[in-house]
């Protein structure tokens, strides 16, 4: 498994909303079931049609940097939610969580990133997931109360 | 230099633009214009790469069930999609192709050969599509692997010496407010991303609706080499007029 003194964890804790069903495609590149972080300075966002790259520049326990490629939704959906190729500073610490390569390389198809004032930009399709969920629990709770009401 | 010229070189481009612009729909209801990813909506978000509409309703009913009050909304997307990938399309299937499909073992995604898809799983492909609507014809470009398709509007019926290609030959025609392009002449391909394929007499009706800034589609997948019974799927978009198109120029075939 990778050693990287900078924090990337197999972690199989699982986001409240999980992408693994939009992504059927790439089941066979990145574990949409599980969930790992990565932590590195910008080197480039590119947004493309169909899917993002952002590389990241990843120190190793060895001191060593390796280059990671984030792959994440394609330039029309980030560019609906704000995102632009500019939007990080090339060097600029941030974390990324994501699901990671089936085969241990250093890819990962990206779901969240922290940028390093902890503020977060969500994949849309998690954003999307997010919103739909908020609704429906609201609802139903509401349906449920007036279930117990009456 | 140049700008001694300008006004006439604009004008001229104006004129050849304005010759070229669609027509505007007065006798046809107007589907014209660049469409996108549909607001969130349960439905929507299960049928954002296209769905059995089947598989669409049973994610409803779940979505809907108190009973799966403690369900998140992408287990329930999950159980609606097994649903769909390993009952609903195989019991629509021939059992012979079905048998066949399973003794191959996995299905290798074309997206993971960057090799484009073909048409039944373009008409349901994500994100931006843009539909232009002519006198005599219609042309789409999606956004997914930037195909460009050309409807024939004249009435005319389809060639009886049909060469058959990825994207098939497609004519297409009003009812009402809706509009429906059939085609045919298309070669075996894989639609969908269970891996399920069609044969070479698969044929394809799609009906658009427009109900004010959302587009649906119903598409209609008829192969009696494949399927016992004509099977529908679906999907929306919705009315996005900032959005452009992008070149496809980023396919890279992932290291496995």
């Amino acid at each position: 498994m990778n050693r990287y003194s900078v924090v990337l964890l197999a972690v199989f804790f699982c986001f409240p909303f999980s992408t693994s069903q939009a992504h059927h495609s790439y089941a066979g590149v990145y574990d949409m079931e599980a969930v790992s972080h990565v932590q590195g300075r910008v080197v480039e966002l590119r947004l493309l049609n169909p899917h993002t790259s952002l590389y990241l520049d990843v120190i190793n326990e060895d001191g060593e940097v390796e280059e990671w490629v984030l792959e994440g939704p394609g330039i029309l959906s980030l560019q609906r939610r704000g995102w632009t190729e500019d939007m990080f500073e090339e060097g600029e610490l941030i974390k990324v969580y994501g699901n990671p390569s089936v085969r241990g390389k250093n890819m990962m198809w990206l779901d969240r990133v922290i940028k390093e004032d902890g503020s977060e930009l969500v994949d849309p399709i998690v954003a999307d997931n997010e919103a739909i969920e908020a609704e429906r629990r609201e609802r139903l709770l509401r349906i449920q109360q007036q279930n117990q009401e009456q | 230099m140049y700008l001694k010229h300008l006004p006439l070189d604009v004008a001229r481009a104006a004129l050849i633009s304005l010759l070229s612009m669609p027509i505007l729909a007065q006798d046809w209801p107007d589907f014209s214009g660049t469409w996108s990813d549909p607001p969130p909506r349960a439905e929507d978000a299960f049928c954002h790469i296209g769905c059995v509409i089947e598989a669409r309703e049973y994610l409803t009913s779940l979505v809907e069930d108190i009973a799966y009050i403690d369900l998140a909304f992408p287990q329930l997307y999950n159980l609606a999609s097994d649903y769909q990938d390993q009952e609903l399309v195989p019991s629509y299937m021939v059992d012979e192709v079905y048998e066949k499909r399973m003794a191959e073992g996995a299905h290798r995604d074309l997206a993971l050969i960057c090799d484009p898809w073909g048409l039944v799983r373009t008409s349901l492909a994500p994100h931006a599509m843009k539909l232009d609507q002519y006198e005599d014809h219609i042309s789409m470009l999606t956004a997914e692997w930037a195909v460009s398709r050309y409807i024939y509007m004249d009435g005319r019926d389809f060639p009886k010496d049909l060469e058959h290609t990825k994207y098939g030959y497609s004519i297409g025609h009003y009812e009402g407010d809706q509009l429906v392009i059939e085609t045919d002449g298309l070669i075996a391909d894989t639609w969908g991303h269970g891996g399920f394929t069609h044969s070479s007499q698969a044929k394809v009706t799609e009906r658009f609706t427009r109900i004010d800034d959302r587009l649906e589609v119903e598409v209609t997948l008829t192969d009696p080499l494949t399927f016992k019974q004509p099977i529908r799927m679906a999907r929306a978009w919705a009315w996005a007029p900032g959005e452009k198109i992008y070149p496809y120029d980023s396919c890279v075939i992932p290291e496995l």
